[in-house]
């Protein structure tokens, strides 16, 4: 992630390039393996990897909620209710600068109301493309993302009992509807003066994301802040934290129809905190918890998250 | 044998091309295996046996047009009478708004539920109508037992007719509630006009 490489630029000496290991990484067995690496709410960033250079996150992440942002924003209780998802993520770099390739999605989504039923099922993936504008003094990159409906938008209890077909449609693994997202990416990676015990980068980045299917357009935005310690040893721990955000265009409720986060007029203002632990060479494991300073149509409850990744 | 020669760019591209040829194709694997791997998701019956199927649900009869509801003439047979109304609001921070009325129809026997055109309560996920005799609902779900009856599933504005079964006709409640999470959203207290 460009986390990692951000913050091994700062250790450099403040080299705005990255650096970058030499060997190709051409051979399909450990895409494979790469492409089982990672979770949803990471997206490329400013830092454009060099060609043949690959990112892999796989992750889990689950929810439990007994309450809900409903429409309006207010807080809601509801019966228990658990998503579980493995996500992945997957970024390499195409062309030294102006190109890099992502791809994310979850692999598996299981959606549940404790002792009523769920859902569960292959998730939406996302296509990402991204492109270098400017690499210092800082880095500035435009993306564009490409949203697959491969998830299903209205499950079916597959029986005659409405209740349970009902239940079912509450509780989808997909958005049913093609997606774009246009966004800028901005970053720099820093360290203080030479006492300055930490090594730092920042992340921002601002976009749009237009639905279709009868969806409201969005607003995106992030901003990332990430320190790793100087020291040996401890250099292997890394510290995120950030600030997700997206904002419906519809000023209306939306439809409020589910908690999954998948419906229409979803809004948040979304903390978080991101600790990793790096195992081996470029190995990491991590966790990380999201919550929600405000919401619409979404459960009301913090988003935990394990994860490997991997990058080469 | 003749050794042909390889143009400089070429030798450039070549390992590139490998990349370039690779990581699309690979990525393009997946999102084929993820269209072709069927994108339907499995339901999970989670309710008890006892809980299926019935919850107090009654089969949605045609109930006719909604457009038609509080209108004063049924058939030749009669006048509609309205014998219980109820005006409804919003619980659990929900806003609802709009009137419903238990109206007695032409034949003296048959007797509709009918909300108003201005009906409006939360877009909250599977709302059904529950007509009850007691004045809670929540979490504890629909009670079969407690004579609560579920009319089944509900828009979440506009007028809407329900056809009430023998016996139902005389509700002290009417509820907009969210089967699947078990919230009551709106609900009407009904009394005598």
């Amino acid at each position: 992630m460009s986390a990692e490489r951000a913050l091994r630029s700062a250790k450099r000496g403040l080299s705005p390039v990255f650096g970058v290991v030499s060997r190709l990484v051409a051979s399909l067995p450990l895409l494979a393996l790469l492409a089982l690496l990672q979770p949803a709410s990471a997206s490329a960033q400013a830092w454009i990897r060099e060609p043949g250079h690959v990112y892999g996150k796989l992750a889990y992440r689950v929810i439990r909620a007994e309450s809900l942002y409903d429409g309006d924003g207010n807080v809601v209780g509801i019966a228990p209710y658990r998503q579980h998802a493995l996500g992945f993520y997957t970024e390499v770099g195409i062309v030294k600068r102006w190109l890099m390739l992502s791809l994310d999605g979850d692999l598996f989504r299981r959606s549940i109301i404790v002792d009523t039923g769920g859902t569960q099922g292959l998730g939406d993936l996302r296509l990402g493309l991204y492109t270098g504008l400017v690499e210092a003094p800082f880095r500035l990159a435009f993306g564009v993302q490409l949203g697959l409906p491969t998830g299903d938008a209205s499950p079916s209890s597959g029986t005659n009992d409405p209740i349970a077909d009902g239940i079912a449609r509450t509780l989808p693994t997909g958005d049913g509807e093609v997606d774009v997202a246009l966004r800028l990416y901005a970053g720099h990676s820093f360290s203080g003066g030479e006492r300055w015990p930490f090594h730092h980068y920042v992340v921002a980045d601002l976009g749009v994301w237009l639905r279709s299917q009868g969806f409201s357009h969005q607003a995106v935005y992030r901003v990332e802040l990430g320190t790793t310690p100087r020291a040996e040893g401890w250099d292997r721990l890394s510290l995120t934290l950030r600030l997700n955000g997206v904002q419906t265009f519809n000023t209306g409720r939306g439809n409020g129809g589910s908690p999954s986060g998948l419906g229409d007029g979803l809004s948040f203002l979304s903390p978080g905190v991101d600790l990793s632990l790096r195992l081996v060479n470029t190995l990491r494991v991590g966790f990380s918890m999201d919550g929600a300073v405000y919401a619409n149509n979404l459960p009301a409850a913090p988003n935990w998250q394990v994860y490997v990744s991997m990058e080469r | 044998m003749h050794h042909h020669s390889t143009s400089p760019w070429l030798r450039r591209l070549r390992p590139r091309l490998s990349r370039l040829t690779l990581l699309p194709l690979f990525s393009l694997f997946l999102l084929g295996a993820g269209i072709l791997a069927g994108c339907d998701a499995r339901y999970i019956e989670l309710r008890p046996a006892s809980a299926r199927g019935d919850l107090g649900l009654l089969p949605r009869p045609d109930a006719g047009n909604p457009g038609d509801a509080g209108t004063g003439m049924n058939d030749a047979s009669g006048t509609e009478v309205v014998v219980l109304q109820g005006i409804l609001s919003g619980l659990n921070s929900y806003n609802a708004t709009g009137t419903v009325s238990v109206v007695r129809l032409g034949d003296g026997v048959t007797h509709e539920l009918r909300f108003s055109s201005d009906f409006n309560s939360a877009g909250v996920p599977g709302p059904v109508v529950v007509l009850t005799q007691r004045d809670v609902l929540g979490n504890g779900g629909i009670m079969e037992a407690q004579g609560d009856v579920n009319l089944g599933a509900s828009a979440t504005s506009g007028a809407q007719t329900f056809v009430l079964p023998p016996g139902a006709e005389s509700p002290n409640y009417v509820w907009v509630y969210c089967l699947p999470f078990t919230v009551d959203t709106a609900r009407a207290e009904m009394t005598a006009p």
